[in-house]
């Protein structure tokens, strides 16, 4: 028998060094090196459990029945080792040497409970470790998650290894002459040396892999260091670019709206001088029949330039310009009335008007709401039934808080369609069954900008209706 | 015309057949109209005071529009319609924040440069009353108009306007507003907001003219006219 308190006070050593070191390991476990750690503490405490079902080694538990469990469950701790040093992000790493003699190892084991190889169990068992010794450290050095800048904990953990694989071939060489009886740790002062020795090289592995952990932590706190100097930089190079698209918006927008009042103006004075020249041909004596025809039709021509003019600087303006209207006080039944006006007289008898008694008083944007009534006219013009009744109904709705223009007429078109009216459609679209889609996707911008929508509802059949609701 | 007689009209436009034109046509309608082609013409005259309506253009030579409207606004009560060809925000606002009473866009036809002054009238004509306040009589729940119109008020009516005319250039928000009319907001303000919608249409009903009270937007409720509460 050996000497019992002197392996037992070595087994105490190791098992403290092994809990010392799993409860450092513990800490250093991060999300990325998990499995790695957990495999190796899975590792450290079935070679603890094979340490304290050796029966000879610590008499606090001395299981004799379970000895041939304690060699196993210190085997099953190398495999896992073996698994935690070949495992790298989500996969194994595979390395055919390794391979080999872990498959060795496994195969070997059977080997030991073979009653007709009693006398070789030393022998066998030496070599099983040896060559699981071996898995390990080819697995180690072929894994490159284990290969870091600093090589430090990876050299000391291969050295260790290493140093351990030669300690088992020369416990192996010392198996002779073989007898059942023979322990892997004895009572010679050979033995002696050798358990010292492995409780050493257990702490140096132990060291070498809370080294690897720690330098897998430290990677991944420098990685996430890298990764918030690039968020940094990127979000500040986005707010450079941000501000940039906004000047370059604004200055395209300017143009924009510089380009469309240059054109606009000189149309508005025409327009001006087609009117006064109207009035004058009203008052004079003799005049040819066509003229007042080609002088309206040289106005509606002028409008509809003026509208897209009108519609363009105030779609631009809403949609990306951060400059906002003012309020003024609007008498909705005025602002109808106003629009009703930019109507030609045979247009105007169309449309028949029903409100209120009272004026309807609301906080908006006169010129916008101007707009938006003109834009609607217009395209109930185009797909109203021709000298069919426009009927328009002003209303205040006591349950939305709104202002409501209705605006019902006879479709053209029993097809039209309803949906989607107000979307605005790429310029180059060839579906002309709408018209023009930039006026009334101004109207919805124009009655979103005042706190209300516009609607295209089918009211009865043959019936459509145009709703402008505006906030009150 | 009928709701604030105007017997002057002065055009500044530097269009000069606009401004001929829209003299004639306003003539036609019995109103008598003068045109200058720029600020400087107006302000060099001494007629200024004769005027009891203005019709401006905003792109003038010289001295701008805008300071136009500043000058005139300083020397004068009378009605300013801005008629100009700027569709932006910049000119809508500077306009009506100088002083004018209502901007309108070219092109125009001269028929609504007419229904713009009308409307412009019916305004100034609450102006010229508005000297007088909007009074409140507690006793009698009732809202009295400057022009003299009753408006008959429920009791939480009434509450809401003693509470928005205790303090008239106070915003008075809509807890605020809720807790001293007793109503129950129950997590939103709809209950409040209907009764307000509810009142300001029923005092442009009854008294057919603009409500006092004005939205805050984002804020609460304000009165925008001169109001006094009488406790008899």
């Amino acid at each position: 028998m050996p000497d019992t308190s002197y392996f037992t006070d070595l087994t105490y050593a190791y098992i403290g060094l092994l809990v010392a070191f799993s409860a450092a390991q513990v800490l250093l476990i991060t999300r990325d090196n998990r499995v790695q750690s957990g495999l190796w503490l899975a590792a450290s405490f079935f070679s603890a459990l094979g340490t304290v079902n050796t029966p000879h080694l610590l008499n606090v538990a001395d299981w004799a029945d379970l000895s041939l469990y304690g060699v196993l469950a210190a085997q099953i701790g190398g495999f896992l080792r073996f698994f935690s040093l070949s495992y790298r992000k989500h996969s194994f790493n595979r390395n055919r040497l390794a391979e080999t003699f872990f498959l060795m190892s496994a195969f070997a084991i059977p080997l030991v409970a073979v009653p007709l190889l009693g006398p070789y169990k030393l022998l066998i068992g030496s070599c099983i470790g040896a060559s699981t010794s071996a898995a390990c450290l080819f697995a180690a050095l072929d894994n490159p998650a284990l290969k870091f800048a600093n090589k430090q904990p990876v050299a000391l953990l291969v050295s260790g290894m290493a140093i351990g694989i030669l300690a088992l071939i020369y416990r192996a060489s010392t198996a002779f002459p073989f007898t059942a009886e023979q322990l892997f740790i004895g009572s010679s002062d050979t033995q002696r040396t050798g358990m010292a020795g492995l409780i050493l090289l257990s702490f140096v592995l132990q060291v070498g892999f809370t080294g690897v952990i720690a330098e897998q932590r430290q990677r991944l706190a420098t990685r996430k260091e890298r990764e918030a100097i690039r968020i940094r930089q990127r979000a500040l190079r986005l707010q450079v670019r941000t501000v940039e698209t906004a000047r370059v918006a604004r200055a395209r927008l300017d143009l924009v709206q510089m380009l469309t009042h240059e054109v606009r103006q000189p149309i508005s004075n025409a327009q001006a001088s087609l009117q006064s020249i109207n009035l004058k041909l009203q008052s004079a004596s003799q005049i040819s029949t066509n003229a007042p025809f080609a002088l309206d039709r040289a106005q509606a021509s002028l409008e509809d330039i003026t509208l897209s003019l009108s519609n363009i600087i105030v779609a631009s303006t809403l949609l990306s310009d951060e400059r906002k209207w003012a309020r003024d006080e609007i008498d909705a039944y005025a602002a109808l009335e106003m629009a009703i006006l930019d109507l030609s007289p045979d247009q105007k008898s169309r449309f028949k008007i029903n409100h209120e008694n009272n004026h309807i008083y609301f906080d908006g944007v006169s010129i916008l709401l101007r707009l938006a009534l003109q834009n609607i006219i217009s395209h109930t013009i185009r797909f109203s039934k021709q000298e069919t009744d426009i009927v328009i109904e002003l209303s205040a709705d006591y349950t939305r808080e709104m202002v409501v223009f209705d605006i019902g007429f006879t479709p053209a078109n029993a097809e039209l369609q309803t949906q989607n009216i107000f979307e605005r459609r790429p310029s180059g679209d060839t579906d002309r069954s709408n018209g023009s889609s930039l006026g009334l996707f101004v109207v919805r911008q124009i009655a979103r900008e005042l706190g209300g929508d516009a609607q295209l509802l089918s009211m009865a059949p043959g019936w459509l209706n145009f709703r402008l609701a505006l906030a009150y | 015309m009928s709701d604030a007689p105007i017997s002057q009209i002065c055009i500044v436009d530097d269009d000069t057949d606009f401004v001929e034109f829209l003299s004639q046509y306003l003539g036609v309608r019995g109103l008598s109209a003068t045109g200058f082609a720029a600020a400087e013409a107006l302000l060099k005259s001494d007629d200024i005071a004769k005027f009891d309506f203005f019709i401006l253009d905003l792109g003038l030579p010289g001295i701008d529009g805008v300071d136009l409207i500043t000058l005139l606004r300083a020397r004068t009560d009378a009605g300013i319609l801005v008629i100009s060809g700027r569709m932006g925000p910049d000119a809508f606002n500077s306009a009506l924040s100088a002083g004018a009473d209502m901007f309108i866009n070219k092109p125009i036809r001269f028929d609504q440069v007419y229904n713009a002054i009308a409307s412009v009238c019916r305004r100034m004509s609450f102006r010229v009353v508005g000297n007088s306040p909007w009074r409140l009589l507690l006793k009698r729940s009732e809202l009295v108009a400057p022009d003299g119109a009753t408006v008959s008020l429920t009791p939480v009516e009434l509450k809401i306007l003693h509470r928005l005319f205790q303090n008239p250039s106070e915003v008075v928000t809509r807890h605020q507003l809720a807790d001293a009319a007793g109503i129950i907001t129950s997590g939103d303000d709809r209950n409040l907001d209907s009764a307000i919608f509810r009142l300001r249409r029923k005092i442009e009903k009854e008294a057919s003219q603009p409500s006092p009270l004005k939205t805050v937007h984002g804020l609460g409720y304000q009165v925008s006219k001169p109001v006094e509460i009488i406790n008899s």
